[in-house]
């Protein structure tokens, strides 16, 4: 008897398990302009400049119950565009950036941890110019069952929207330049991704 | 060679000094009277999926720009109460809005030369006021 109490609890420890493995859902990013931007934003004494791109893409493995999971986001560096086509061209040059041989910026989240309503502390590795450096940044994460508002953004499944921003020191990643320590460009950007991922 | 010979040259240097830093004062105010305290802009399609309010996702911190054609503003405020810049707009037309405080940094640079510049001229041409003029040898 004692021992097919013990089975019963075992089997259902299992199950629960099973169950609560089985509500992690892979959310791939939707590869569309109008859905996703990332942006960095330089900001010192003599002017603030932005850099846009809407190429990300990205997968992302998370639970909506446990709130919990991993991911992995890129984004083509090389296709950041600051309005002006020649700074475009510096900052995919090796003197700066490098986009032209790493376009990568990348971020793998190794850690989710839920903290109040849609934030999260998301710990991870970001990648730039070749450079891999932990970070850990707090990002929201909003999920959208599908509904009339996913159905008019031409969304299969349910919508998972991730808003995140990222201080990035930028001599931490070998970008070194006398316009850094001239002032005129930030030692830190700040990139904020938006980007919307979906189950189906 | 003494400095009395240069009198007219130093007090010309230092008069151009004033009129410079006066014309960057002139035109930088010129420049940025109609300035504009806006944000760029973007329109994704679902930003309510993200939970923003309105269509239009925010890029960048708000700043003052010198005036714009009023067709590159979308209707709406951003942070601080900032009129909306639609950036598909500027990207379209290849504008490209100067802030402000690019053109006062260049203002304050180009007041800082004048100044020193200006100071040093008249220095030496308050100098050159006391020492003698050299005097010809045939004279």
């Amino acid at each position: 008897m004692k021992k097919q109490v013990l089975l019963a609890f075992g089997a259902l420890a299992l199950t629960t398990l099973m169950s609560a493995r089985g509500a992690t859902e892979v959310w791939k990013v939707i590869e569309r302009d109008n859905l996703n931007i990332a942006i960095a934003e330089s900001e010192t004494d003599v002017e603030n400049f932005t850099a846009r791109t809407s190429k990300i893409k990205g997968t992302f493995n998370f639970d909506r119950e446990a709130k919990t999971g991993t991911g992995t986001i890129l984004v083509d560096g090389a296709t950041l565009d600051t309005g002006v086509p020649l700074r475009n061209e510096h900052m995919r040059s090796p003197d700066w950036f490098n986009f032209d041989k790493n376009p990568e910026i990348k971020f793998q989240a190794t850690r989710v941890q839920f903290m109040r309503n849609n934030d999260y502390r998301i710990t991870g590795n970001f990648t730039m110019n070749g450079v891999t450096k932990a970070m850990i940044t707090v990002a929201t994460i909003k999920i959208t069952p599908a509904n009339a508002a996913t159905a008019s953004a031409r969304i299969a499944g349910d919508s998972l929207a991730v808003n995140a921003k990222f201080k990035v020191k930028l001599a931490d990643y070998n970008v070194k330049h006398p316009t850094i320590s001239a002032g005129r460009v930030a030692e830190q950007i700040e990139i904020t991704l938006k980007t919307i991922a979906t189950n189906k | 060679m003494k400095l009395a010979n240069f009198k007219t040259v130093f007090l010309s240097l230092a008069l151009l000094a004033v009129v410079l830093a006066l014309g960057g004062v002139i035109a930088s105010s010129i420049l940025t009277r109609d300035a504009v305290f806006a944000q760029r802009a973007e329109k994704l399609e679902a930003a309510e999926l993200f939970g923003d309010s309105g269509e239009r996702v925010l890029l960048g911190s708000p700043q003052k720009f010198l005036a714009l054609d009023a067709k590159a503003f979308l209707e709406g405020t951003g942070d601080q109460g900032a009129k909306l810049l639609n950036d598909v707009y500027l990207r379209e037309n290849k504008i490209y809005p100067i802030q402000v405080k690019t053109v006062e940094f260049f203002r304050n640079i180009t007041l800082l030369a004048c100044l020193l510049g200006g100071g040093l001229m008249f220095g030496l041409w308050v100098l050159a006021n006391r020492s003698k003029p050299n005097q010809s040898r045939l004279a």
